[in-house]
């Protein structure tokens, strides 16, 4: 996927755990391993938003688009 | 609450269903046997006739009744066809018809009894029940189509081999759309609920 995630970056930045950030937002580690490694094909506004919320970010500072040489 | 106590008979149902299945496959398995040792304690003319469709039986002599003579012919029938001198190896082929018959709905319930056990364990939309209910739709057209070829190449043979006066054996291609239909229908299913899987897995990936 040409689009990633740099959730690790941010929570670095806010100096916060993904546990804590989990219990923050109120979405499970799973489903945060999930976004954070990749796997995740689809993230909702309200999912976003939460997150945004509490790594004072925008949405732009979590995801990237690095386009990819078609084979 | 009302789909889990359908699921309970379904299930329940269905296990009877795999009992007696597996009885009658053991029991034909018994009856080649039986035909092939020549055994002789049960009644083996009833092993040794085999099924026939027959277009029409003239009866040769016409029958007395209240001194008139009614000339009588049957048609459009089965029965099963006994003669001393007949070639034999065509029961065999009945019986291999009767078996991959009889096996091929084995392998249905098979499947159905695989996707009851994924259901009661909670596992709906996985890709495997979605694979199985595929098979169980190429099973039911298989199930229409190869019992019916086998008894229309012996039904062709008897037809060839034996001419008795009078008697006229059908041998037509008997195409049992009704079956295939249904196939077909299981068939669509299967391919709506594969995208009900990808559309599930989509979901789960979803945050």
């Amino acid at each position: 996927m040409p689009i990633v995630t740099n959730l690790d970056v941010q929570l670095a930045k806010n100096k916060m755990s993904l546990t804590e950030l989990s219990e923050r937002v109120g979405i499970t580690i799973a489903n945060l391993s999930i976004l954070k490694s990749g796997k995740a094909k689809a993230i909702r506004f309200s999912t976003l938003e939460k997150i945004c919320k509490e790594l004072k970010c925008t949405p732009g500072d979590i995801l990237e688009y690095i386009p990819q040489e078609d084979t | 609450m009302e789909n889990r106590k359908l699921l309970v008979i379904s299930n329940s149902i269905i296990n009877i269903f795999w009992v007696l299945q597996i009885l009658f496959v053991i029991l034909l398995v018994v009856y080649t046997l039986l035909l092939i040792f020549h055994v002789d304690f049960i009644d083996a003319n009833i092993l040794k006739g085999f099924k026939i469709h027959f277009k029409s039986i003239d009866f040769v002599q016409p029958l007395m009744h209240d001194g008139q003579a009614y000339k009588m012919k049957l048609t459009n029938g089965e029965g099963r066809l006994h003669a001393d001198s007949l070639n034999q190896n065509f029961i065999y082929f009945r019986v291999l018809a009767a078996f991959i018959d009889s096996v091929m709905y084995l392998l249905i319930l098979y499947f159905l009894r695989k996707i009851l056990k994924n259901l009661t364990s909670d596992n709906f939309f996985i890709p495997e029940n979605g694979k199985l209910i595929k098979k169980i739709g190429y099973s039911i057209i298989a199930l229409a189509i190869i019992p019916e070829v086998i008894h229309y190449f012996t039904d062709k043979m008897i037809t060839k081999s034996i001419s008795i006066e009078n008697v006229v054996i059908k041998s037509e291609f008997h195409f049992d759309y009704q079956t295939i239909l249904l196939g077909i229908i299981v068939f669509v299913i299967s391919i709506v609920f594969l995208r009900g899987v990808e559309i599930k897995e989509e979901q789960d990936l979803t945050i």
